[in-house]
């Protein structure tokens, strides 16, 4: 059996022949994963916002005045049936009346003297995430529909991009793929100009019958902790920096939350990954060396 | 325990190393390997120690033949010999205290003993003084004794020695070739290749080689 004691010798070694390279390749790896966290944060951004009320992934169906009660009841069914609708609330006009007043503050001139039958009724409808891009052309099919005398949604840049969810996802996950590719690479040569460098001991060995998980597991695990840390790292200082943003408005903490298990899980299970395979690829490489 | 049988090893196609050598070495053989420079000493000892390969015959390790075998299985074997290399094959960044070491570490023996055995070691040959120094800044008598005992160091049962004590001062030798004879005694089977004389060799099968040929198998001195 390999002892541990023995391989971190070995590693500490290694550090101490190429100090610089060493923290230079730590400080790719924490920069690689702050980048692939940071994506991360953006999904879940886009993920939040695509499932808030008053963005493009709600809208108001108006109801026509003097639509019959059976005729509303058939709409909200006509509504529900929709692929593209997750939800849609029946909102009669004093209920309407009550949320403008608990939206806009019960003083608010705007809704301080209305008479609640100036307000149609109305449907509150949340789309399904994956069809809050299509709200414009969503709007107009609905507002076609008939008893329904308007709709409408959120714009804005919020709106959009609640809407571009799909694309934002696409996006991030080429994005991290090219930043795990990059960290794989960078892993890659760092650990290769190691084996380098300590060829004349890795040769030696090899001639006093060394195992190759003898020769080749201090890399392996060399590169594990240069995840381990990068990772451990860039979720620090992620996390420092959402925390330091989320701060600046109360709209903003609704929408940027602290980084959860799963998504500093992912980070520490792509870097340690990503890293040992970079390892193994040098390692393999220089088997013969 | 080493047994070779009409080997020929030839470089480049053209450059006969060793040719058609049969010879047996049995457990507890101390034996000398003599001969001019160039006379193929050290390939018949690479041969042995499975760094060559025959280009024609076969060579049996532990009753083992090493044509059939993979490199995982050449590698243990190896870790039940010891080999003293002759331009001694050190890890110069090293201290001579972790040179002596790395054969026990490959075996996995418990820190303990590896530090009590490297000590014992080290203080035999008399490199007690230099166990922090590096390999690098050792003189060529003390790296050739700190090959030897990192050779030695896990008791092999095959010591194959190239030119062992070429770089030491003759009272060194002596002590060396000594120190041989004992671990002979003790049952390891010792196989030294050398271009010079040595009153061991009145104790030993000497294999006298000339032009990559053996002209003597096996005779006494």
């Amino acid at each position: 059996m390999i002892r541990l004691f023995y391989i971190f010798k070995l590693i500490a070694r290694g550090l101490r022949l190429r100090p610089a390279g060493s923290a230079l390749t730590l400080v790719a790896c924490w920069f690689a994963m702050s980048q692939l966290s940071l994506a991360f944060t953006v999904v879940d951004i886009a993920d939040r916002l695509s499932t808030m009320p008053a963005t493009s992934g709600s809208m108001v169906a108006y109801v026509k005045e003097g639509t019959p009660r059976e005729n509303v009841a058939a709409l909200g069914n006509t509504l529900r049936s929709r692929p593209e609708v997750a939800r849609a609330l029946f909102i009669p006009r004093d209920k309407g009346l009550e949320k403008m007043r608990k939206w806009l503050g019960a003083s608010n001139p705007l809704v301080e003297d209305v008479d609640p039958a100036i307000l149609p009724d109305a449907f509150e409808i949340t789309l399904n995430r994956e069809h809050a891009h299509d709200a414009p052309r969503l709007a107009r099919e609905i507002a076609g529909i008939d008893g329904v005398s308007d709709v409408r949604y959120r714009t804005g840049l919020i709106g959009s991009i609640a809407g571009s969810f799909t694309r934002i996802v696409i996006g991030a996950c080429a994005f991290g793929a090219v930043v795990v590719i990059c960290l794989m690479l960078v892993i890659y040569l760092s650990i290769r100009v190691g084996i380098v460098s300590r060829k004349q001991e890795i040769e030696v060995m090899k001639m006093l019958g060394a195992t190759v998980a003898f020769r080749y597991s201090p890399y392996l695990i060399e590169a594990a902790a240069y995840g381990l840390a990068g990772s451990a790292a860039a979720l620090f200082t992620t996390s420092a920096a959402l925390g330091h943003l989320s701060g600046y408005s109360a709209a903003l903490q609704t929408v940027i939350r602290p980084i959860g298990l799963n998504h500093a899980a992912s980070v520490v299970f792509f870097s340690c990954f990503c890293s040992m395979a970079g390892a193994l690829l040098a390692v393999r490489k220089s088997i013969d060396v | 325990m080493i047994r070779f049988e009409n080997v020929t090893k030839i470089y480049h196609d053209t450059v006969y190393a060793v040719r058609d050598i049969t010879l047996s070495i049995e457990k507890g053989d101390l034996c000398f390997i003599v001969g001019p420079s160039g006379a193929g000493k050290t390939t018949l000892l690479k041969l042995m120690f499975g760094m060559e390969r025959p280009s024609r015959g076969t060579v049996s390790l532990f009753d083992r033949r090493t044509d059939g075998l993979d490199a995982s299985s050449i590698q243990a074997i190896r870790r039940h010999t010891g080999f003293v290399f002759q331009d001694y094959r050190l890890i110069d960044d090293w201290t001579v205290y972790n040179n002596a070491a790395i054969m026990l570490e490959i075996l996995g023996k418990p820190a303990v003993y590896i530090r009590g055995r490297v000590w014992r070691m080290l203080k035999w040959v008399g490199l007690q003084h230099k166990v922090y120094e590096r390999a690098r800044n050792l003189s060529g008598g003390e790296r050739q004794r700190l090959a030897l005992v990192r050779a030695i160091i896990h008791d092999p049962d095959i010591l194959i020695a190239d030119e062992p004590v070429g770089s030491l001062d003759e009272p060194m030798a002596r002590y060396m070739m000594n120190m041989f004879l004992k671990l002979n005694r003790k049952g390891t089977t010792i196989v030294i290749a050398s271009h010079r004389q040595d009153t061991l060799m009145e104790y030993a099968k000497v294999f006298r080689m000339e032009h990559g040929c053996l002209v003597e198998p096996g005779s006494d001195a």
